[in-house]
């Protein structure tokens, strides 16, 4: 019984991390990332706001009965959600102001973001609380590790600094500075992790 | 004729040059689902041009009063929501009340056009640019015909970013974000500029 | 009705001997660097196509041109005294995202030198965009001193709206601007000897030349010089033929073909008149590519809704209108019928 309760755990962690990573391979709250993500300081930013809403709206989320009409249900986890960003602004605020003020219109966007909805909506299928707990902690670490990391690189290449130190890059391409650029470095990236993951699986079946 | 050149400039930079997709990602998540089926286009776009319209209109009236408080900020999305959730119920009643046979249609379209990034995008992005209420207007509706203008670009050729010859790594998701990204950059030639007459 | 094609393999060879000659061209203007440039570009996008093939465990096609004709194309499209490794990212870029992303030769989307020129031109602007003067001694280092450099003929015509090029250096191509794109005449004389050979679409050519043709008249008051200026300057009648028209992105039936050539012009008259940025035929062209893939998918029920149309209206009311759509039902039938007679 313990044995089958780790697996699952293990696999509610890999799903999370890697598998279905939202952001390389589900493609939810992709918008600020490709926008707002070109230096690691937004990045952290983007990473705490992000995860502050989707926790607890996700959490309070998890209490609003199956039996409301779907489309109540979408319009009450929104709602739930503009209810967080509330607590969350006044506290960011509080505590840095110019963060707040670099992510813009991206922070209370944060509320109708796709991977809210799909969570919700899945997390009737999870038999208990706390696996549903831990699913969310998961996706929402997996969310975060890859976006920093994406944005510690795209800074490298966009303007050869990390964290606004030079690093001796020989040069800079500045077109992904920009949205289209973190497009089209978002999909190379992607498709980079999925030849990674795809590699690991192969070396284990050997 | 000056307000006509007006006109036609703003809806142009709505759609092309500022479009919410190519420049803005706004709602990529969204067009990611929509653009798989082909059918639905006419549907969806005629809905979400509907609900970024009407809600800018509405948005021009909202702000009056919320620039009021200088603390709105914090309860200006909750309000947006609460008006967003309204319309869409009143829409859907609507529909339902006097042409039974297109709401059957519109329903599953109706939800994923109301509640996304880039309606509400659209909305934060509209206070922040426009200031007369034919501006509001005109930006809401030209958002979202840019919207489903890049819809449309994506849906296109759907069936060439999930084909078999595309490399698996890239295949599907990847390819769909760096297929936006180079449109994105021949889009973006369209900004920062003004339109000659 | 899908036309049948001349062997890919002598369509590029076509094309490798005239854009070869448009290099010697630039070589004899530009000296050695312009070599360089083109050699590193051609080279590296070679090499980063083999990569990409490696990579993707697929065999190399030894009849398989494109990667070369991207490098050249590419090649020629820069200024002459672009950083070797700026014109190198571009072809890589080119390789990479626009080719290989996308499954190969005969699956993009977008011509790629397209995508490699886009990409450098937004990354490195100050470096792509400002030109050396002609027959100016170019050192071969890397960087070139930016006091030999100056801004392109078509960017001094695009804000002042005239230029000071006289008529025989615009036919010659001898006007600061892109290495290999201004030589007219040269120019003129390939795209008759291509669309002789069928190696790029004759349909398509001419409608954007038409459409083409006629903005520019219209809008610079019906001036032959300024017209000349719009074709050579912004490497238009270059991308006409070497991006637009090439054979790995266009649509396959002549009717969808002319539609894209529409589609094309409309796009560059837009680009023109809304920005003022040079090398506005880029743009347009990329613009363009997945509306060509949707024309291409559309093409034959065009044709025959124009036909039914035409009889059912065709016993009533004969007016205008109808005999208009007649008219362009019955040239693309026939220009589809040329086609199939042909192949």
């Amino acid at each position: 019984m313990s044995n089958d309760n780790n697996n699952s755990l293990k696999k509610i962690m890999l799903n999370g991390l890697l598998n279905k990573n939202p952001i390389l391979v589900s493609g939810m709250v992709i918008a600020p990332v490709i926008v707002l993500a070109n230096n690691f300081k937004n990045a952290v930013m983007l990473v705490i706001a992000f995860s502050l809403i989707t926790f607890f709206t996700l959490l309070v989320s998890s209490f609003v009965p199956k039996s409301i009409v779907y489309t109540i249900r979408i319009i009450l986890y929104t709602l739930i959600g503009a209810l967080v960003y509330v607590p969350s602004v006044i506290l960011l605020n509080y505590f840095m102001p110019e963060g707040v003020e670099a992510i813009g219109i991206f922070f209370p966007l944060f509320i109708t973001n796709s991977f809210i909805v799909t969570r919700s909506e899945s997390i009737f299928f999870l038999e208990t609380k706390g696996k549903m707990f831990l699913d969310i902690v998961f996706c929402i670490l997996g969310y975060d590790a890859a976006v920093l990391i994406f944005a510690a690189l795209r800074e490298i290449l966009a303007s050869g600094t990390i964290g606004g130190k030079m690093t001796g890059m020989p040069a800079s391409f500045r077109v992904f500075e920009h949205p289209f650029g973190g497009f089209i470095m978002l999909g190379l990236f992607a498709a980079l992790f999925r030849s990674i993951l795809l590699l690991i699986k192969r070396v284990r079946q050997k | 004729m000056d307000m006509l050149k007006n006109i036609i400039l703003t809806a142009f930079t709505a759609v092309f040059a500022e479009n919410i997709i190519f420049s803005g990602a706004l709602g990529t998540s969204t067009l990611i689902i929509v653009s798989r089926n082909r059918k639905n286009l006419l549907g969806f776009g005629l809905s979400v041009t509907y609900i970024t319209a009407l809600m800018s209109v509405i948005t021009y009236f909202l702000n009056k009063a919320l620039r009021i408080d200088e603390n709105s900020y914090i309860y200006t999305p909750l309000v947006y929501i609460i008006i967003l959730g309204a319309v869409y119920i009143l829409t859907l009643l609507c529909l339902w009340r006097f042409a039974p046979a297109v709401f059957r249609r519109m329903k599953k379209y109706i939800h994923i056009s109301a509640f996304n990034c880039a309606v509400l995008g659209a909305l934060f992005l509209i206070s922040e640019r426009c200031e007369t209420l034919g501006e509001y207007f005109i930006h809401g509706l030209g958002i979202g015909l840019g919207f489903v203008l890049a819809v449309y670009l994506t849906a296109i050729v759907y069936d060439r970013l999930y084909s078999e010859k595309a490399p698996y790594s890239f295949r599907g998701y990847p390819l769909l974000l760096i297929y936006i990204g180079i449109l994105g950059m021949a889009f973006w030639g369209l900004s920062g500029h003004t339109l000659k007459f | 009705m899908e036309l049948k094609r001349k062997p890919e393999f002598n369509v590029m060879t076509d094309m490798l001997i005239v854009l070869l000659i448009m290099a010697v061209v630039s070589v004899y203007y530009y000296g050695m660097r312009a070599a360089a440039v083109i050699i590193v570009t051609a080279a590296v996008s070679v090499a980063a196509d083999l990569v990409c093939l490696k990579l993707r465990k697929k065999e190399r096609d030894r009849k398989d041109l494109s990667a070369l004709l991207t490098g050249l194309t590419l090649g020629l499209m820069m200024s002459a005294s672009v950083p070797y490794l700026e014109a190198a990212a571009a072809a890589i870029f080119a390789a990479v995202a626009a080719k290989h992303a996308f499954g190969g030769h005969g699956c993009e989307i977008f011509n790629p030198a397209a995508v490699g020129f886009l990409f450098a031109s937004l990354c490195f602007p100050e470096n792509m965009l400002t030109y050396p003067r002609i027959f100016t001694d170019i050192p071969m280092s890397s960087v070139v001193p930016s006091d030999i450099l100056t801004q392109s003929m078509t960017k001094t015509f695009l804000v002042t709206g005239t230029s000071s090029v006289s008529l025989i250096d615009v036919l010659v191509g001898r006007f600061t601007g892109p290495m290999g794109t201004g030589f007219i005449i040269v120019l003129a004389v390939a795209a008759v000897f291509l669309m002789i050979r069928r190696s790029i679409s004759a349909i398509t050519f001419f409608t954007e030349l038409a459409v083409m043709s006629l903005y520019a008249f219209i809008c610079y008051d019906f001036d032959p010089m300024s017209v000349l200026y719009f074709f050579a300057g912004g490497m238009t009648l270059f991308g006409m033929i070497f991006l637009s028209c090439d054979y790995s992105v266009i649509p396959k039936t002549a009717s969808s073909r002319f539609l894209y050539g529409l589609v094309i012009s409309i796009c560059l008259i837009v680009f023109c008149r809304y920005s003022a940025t040079e090398n506005a035929v880029v743009y347009a062209v990329i613009v363009s590519s997945p509306i060509g893939i949707e024309l291409d998918r559309r093409s034959l029920s065009f044709a025959d809704m124009l036909k039914k149309r035409k009889r059912r209206k065709g016993k009533g009311l004969l007016n205008s209108r109808n005999k208009l759509l007649g008219s362009i039902s019955e040239t693309l039938e026939m220009l589809d019928n040329d086609d199939k007679r042909e192949s």
